[in-house]
């Protein structure tokens, strides 16, 4: 049947919705295999120390044990970007609950009482507590074999430092707009690293078959990635290598690049090939996994009287503890994004990522964008400070529009969104123009704050998506892609885009809801908010290619040419004489005549995408197209604040984002809504404590708050349309987004209940009441 | 996951919980009174605290009631914290039960575990202790009732295989005016940055605090202040001062911003209950 309505832009019920309200859906964390064993991990106690000695004798003697592994069974070092991490410690521990053993066993329980007889001795070694402690001549080499490290060419380490990477930005003159200016204002900010806290903790089952294939089943945002990586670190034949990736419950970064894969595969090829399940408790899933990045930052900015920002010269450290992983990437993204989404011609940027001896950082959702954002947007509140205008007119005045420059001089081009009008709808929803601090009564202040973001997809320049589509005897489709639900809901998405092309109900489009790298079609990532975007354009195009064959097939019983032919509403037909035509059944298997004769065929559709247009940056000034698509967008919230006690509550969180076109108003709303969330999580309390030799103190949820029912705000969410042309039915990405402005919003919203500009996160209760006192006798003001 | 084996005794009377744990001990082995069991067995998931025997006293009736007779109430000690907060009977001990972890957690949690338990703050005592409250308690040397004065100093003076058997209170103090406050770092779900429970006796004011100090104190000598002369102000600030004990600072919060919460808490206390009276 026909079906009028379109299916682009409507809230289509989400297809992995029903099981997952019920607990029905089978997470990796789930799944448990005949004959499998189970791996648990000795972890280290220290954060930085030399290994004496391990004992294994004990935990290996122990009844059910299979084997006991410890560094020296697997010499080999996987990296992401930079091969830097042994599957289990060598010599060195580098982070607190950095994995040193692993014991195999029949079941669990005797995994864990095997690791419990396991005893290692520690010389500890002193520890690298911060970045900027990091980067001393006197700070300890964390990597002293860093020359070494086989590492892609994007990645510039710098072997005989701490620094695993940096990222250079020098567009036009900075220090001649330095001198020229009216005003310059300096801050510098900086936060611990902290954790995701997906629902399901990391996981992994690996297995050797007898033909030597290796089967991984696990719980990840990149299948394909975790097969090259395995591949080029561990010397197997990516087709040896088959990746098994069904639901993932929440990535948000923490799943993408490699995780538990290869301490899997080894300690499976150990025991003989026979499944081994490696599975983190919530603790290891917090500190012996990595987390997202910690940052030091300086940012400088040089302005006009009236406002106009003319230089920045910027400094970020990102912590990216014992090992490098993602932070290396992280840092770069962060680099050419630098200035957050403001047109500032002159810009010079150092973008780092420093080892320390805290646990290691990897992708988190904003991918350095978080950070940059922070610094920048605290820094713009800086400048209003200084020149006594309106952040929000600020920010106004210097918002990056089409045909302006980024600062790896990539000009913006038509399909850029109007982050005005986000600002303004921002603002608007927190009604700032109605006042920025209102006093309640003698000690209760209500205080709003506003930022602006951008995000482009950080991914490389040769990023793709594939889709193949194949047909049901009901004329209904198999779409098959190598995207990964990770709570996003994106094979609802994608079944809305083949059924908008296909002119049909989307119930008539069945997503593939399991990756498996051997038959489903590579794509780059789950990441970076351009799945919709990238698998979506691979299922048009796939749509497309069938609908050809369709065709192809029709144009004989229909006796005319194909281009006269039309696919829609489940019929081909003559498109000038819609009442010839076939129902799709007819066609899509083959066509047969009334006396029997068959022609045609199963009808397999191919699709794909690699981005357009993307370079490299130059190694020394930054310059070149990172960035395929920016979503632009801006935040505002309020906060009320008892400045007795620094007690507060987040009344009203507004986002306005420039999405290019909505395909899924609740999804999209679900996406953004949870993203700030995580922001206010962020903002407030979600970081590591460490104590004095740097070790973990609240790797527990008990002592990890994030936040809960019963805390949220009002959320408000709206959302702009300016095409993206080149996005599927003009959608841009806009799955990380939401938090990006968060951690700025809030500070500046919390700055201004207390009176004085905050610097740091996490922004506590008692960070509120002490800056408060503080102020309160040094009568600042902020505006 | 517990990645051990334990013995499970299941008692129906206290002689018999009593009993269990005095065999094991006898046998070498290490026992433990098991009630809500929320604490022993996250402890034991991450390894720490493995009890060989756990005597569970849930089943034990004698213990399951709160009873209120000849001018006392008494709360068994395997009666739940959200079943006290529903008791009602004894308001300051609804609102600090209440406060404590979050309601699916007080299903469990018994108010002999939380003051008897391997965490710090025992909120559960407050209210009893500025009630002049009493405890029985059981053990191989038969059952004894003692006030908290005597029983109770940061934990509860038990003996090895002794177990409380129930808090009491006199009803005379039940009705009297009372306050209460507990303040957390952020998320409320969370250990106490502070919880002061005060109430209005026929004597004067009184003041139990935990979360300041990482136990339950009711200190008599320094509640003097409170009951003196000046402005709430001033008396808070004199019954902080004579208080003996450092204020904590840990993960949570420095000493200072606890100090300051609780000269609050104490000044709002003081006007309140003034207010009240």
């Amino acid at each position: 049947m026909p079906v009028s309505m379109s299916q682009i832009g409507r809230s289509v019920r989400r297809k992995d919705g029903p099981d997952k309200v019920r607990g029905r859906v089978r997470y990796t964390d789930d799944i448990r295999l005949p004959g499998m064993l189970h791996a648990a991990l000795l972890t280290s106690a220290v954060a930085h120390a030399r290994i004496r000695s391990i004992d294994i004798e004990a935990a290996a003697a122990l009844s059910g044990v299979h084997g006991v592994f410890t560094g020296d069974h697997f010499p080999f070092r996987v990296g992401l970007y930079l091969g830097d991490k042994p599957p289990l410690a060598q010599e060195k521990v580098r982070y607190y609950g950095e994995p040193v053993a692993a014991v195999v066993a029949d079941d669990e329980r005797t995994a864990l009482e095997a690791v419990r007889l396991i005893s290692v001795g520690y010389d500890e070694l002193p520890v690298v507590r911060s970045p900027r402690e990091a980067l001393d001549h006197t700070a300890p080499l964390i990597h002293p074999g860093m020359a070494d490290y086989v590492h892609i060419p994007a990645i510039l380490p710098e072997p005989g430092s701490n620094v695993s990477h940096r990222t250079r930005i020098r567009k036009g003159d900075a220090e001649a707009a330095f001198r020229a200016a009216d005003v310059t204002v300096e801050g510098e900010f900086e936060f611990p690293p902290g954790d995701h806290v997906a629902m399901e903790p990391r996981v992994a089952i690996a297995e050797v078959r007898s033909d030597g294939q290796v089967v991984i089943r696990t719980s990840t945002q990149s299948p394909y990635g975790v097969r090259a990586i395995m591949s080029r670190c561990l010397d197997i034949p990516a087709g040896r290598i088959t990746i098994i990736a069904g639901p993932v419950g929440g990535g948000f970064g923490g799943k993408a690049g490699i995780q538990l894969e290869p301490l899997a595969y080894l300690l499976s090829r150990s025991v003989g090939g026979q499944p081994v399940r490696l599975a983190n408790t919530r603790e290891q899933d917090m500190v012996t996994s990595p987390g997202a990045p910690g940052l030091q930052s300086r940012v400088r900015l040089a302005a006009r009287k009236d406002g106009t920002i003319t230089a920045a010269q910027i400094e970020f450290l990102f912590d990216s503890g014992g090992y490098a992983d993602y932070a290396v990437n992280v840092a770069r993204a962060a680099g050419y994004a630098c200035t957050g989404p403001y047109n500032i011609p002159n810009v010079t940027a150092d973008s780092l990522s420093v080892y320390t001896n805290h646990p290691f950082a990897t992708a988190y959702r904003g991918f350095g964008h978080i950070e940059l954002s922070y610094s920048i947007e605290r820094s713009l509140d800086l400048l209003a400070e200084e020149l006594q205008l309106d952040p929000v007119e600020l920010r106004a005045r210097n918002i990056i529009r089409a045909g302006h420059a980024t600062p790896s001089s990539d000009v913006l081009d038509e399909n850029t969104g109007d982050l005005e009008r986000c600002l303004r709808r921002a603002a608007a929803a927190i009604e700032w123009d109605a006042g920025s601090r209102v006093q309640v009564d003698a000690h209760t202040v209500r205080a709003k704050g506003v930022s602006c973001y951008w995000k482009a997809p950080a991914i490389p320049t040769f990023t793709d998506a594939a889709a193949t589509v194949s047909f049901n005897e009901d004329a209904s489709l198999n779409v098959v892609t190598g995207a990964v639900e990770i709570g996003q809901g994106i094979f609802t998405g994608l079944a809305q885009l083949a059924a908008e092309r296909l002119g049909i109900d989307t119930g008539q489009v069945h997503v593939v809801d399991e990756v498996i790298t051997d038959r489903s079609p590579h794509d780059w990532t789950t990441a970076a908010s351009r799945t919709l975007f990238m698998a979506g354009r691979a299922v048009l195009s796939a749509i497309d290619d069938a609908v050809a064959q369709i065709k192809r097939v029709a144009a004989a019983p229909l006796r005319c040419p194909e281009e006269d032919l039309e696919v829609h509403g489940g019929r081909v037909f003559i498109r000038d004489v819609p009442s010839q035509g076939l129902p799709l059944e007819e066609v899509v298997l083959g066509y047969v005549y009334p006396n029997g004769n068959a022609i045609g065929g199963p009808i397999i559709g191919r699709g794909r995408y690699i981005a357009r247009h993307l370079t490299g940056i130059d190694p020394d000034t930054g310059q070149g197209r990172p960035g395929l698509e920016w979503t632009l967008g801006a935040e505002g919230v309020e906060v009320e604040v008892d400045v007795r006690d620094g007690r507060y509550r987040v009344l009203r969180c507004a986002c306005a984002m420039d999405v290019g076109k909505v395909i899924n108003p609740e999804l999209a709303r679900g996406q953004v809504v949870g993203a700030m969330a995580m922001g206010i999580g962020y903002t407030t309390r979600e970081a590591f404590v460490f104590d004095s030799r740097e070790r973990v103190l609240n790797e527990r949820l008990r002592d990890f708050k994030i936040v809960r029912y019963g805390e949220h705000p009002r959320y408000i969410v709206d959302f702009v349309e300016t095409p993206q042309g080149d996005g599927p039915y003009d959608a841009r990405g806009l799955g990380e987004q939401g938090i990006v402005g968060m951690p700025g919003a809030l500070a500046s919203a919390f700055s201004r209940a207390v009176g004085v500009q905050l610097l740091r996160l996490p922004i506590t209760p008692e960070y509120l009441w002490s800056e408060a006192h503080k102020a309160s006798g040094a009568s600042r003001s902020v505006r | 996951m517990i990645a051990y084996d334990v013995v499970y005794v299941r008692a129906d009377s206290v002689d018999e919980a009593v009993t269990a744990w005095q065999q094991a001990h006898a046998d070498g082995l290490k026992p433990a009174y098991l009630s809500g069991g929320t604490e022993l067995l996250t402890a034991a998931r991450e390894n720490r605290n493995r009890p060989d025997v756990l005597v569970d006293l849930k089943r034990i009736g004698a213990l399951r009631s709160v009873t209120e007779s000849e001018g006392t109430l008494r709360v068994g000690a395997c009666v739940t914290l959200t079943e006290v907060v529903e008791d009602g009977r004894f308001g300051l001990l609804s609102r600090a039960a209440g406060g404590i972890a979050d309601r699916s957690v007080r299903n469990s949690i018994t108010i002999g575990g939380n003051v008897c338990g391997m965490l710090p703050y025992r909120e559960a005592l407050l209210p009893f202790l500025v009630a002049d409250g009493s405890a029985t308690v059981a053990g191989p040397d038969g059952t004894r009732s003692e006030t908290l004065e005597q029983l109770f100093s940061k934990r509860l003076l038990l003996k090895p295989g002794e177990l409380l058997v129930s808090l009491s209170v006199p009803s005379a103090l039940l009705r009297a005016a009372c306050w209460y406050r507990r303040r957390e770092r952020d998320a409320r779900v969370d250990y106490p940055l502070l919880t002061l429970c005060a109430l209005a006796a026929p004597g004067g004011r009184r003041m139990a605090v935990s979360g300041a100090f990482a136990y339950p104190l009711r200190d008599r000598p320094a509640e003097a202040a409170l009951n003196g002369n000046g402005s709430p102000g001033e008396r808070a600030a004199a019954f902080v001062a004579g208080l003996p004990n450092a204020i904590r600072s840990d993960m949570r919060a420095g000493a200072g911003y606890r100090r300051a919460l609780l000269l609050r808490a104490v000044e709002d206390a003081i006007i309140e209950l003034e207010a009240g009276s």
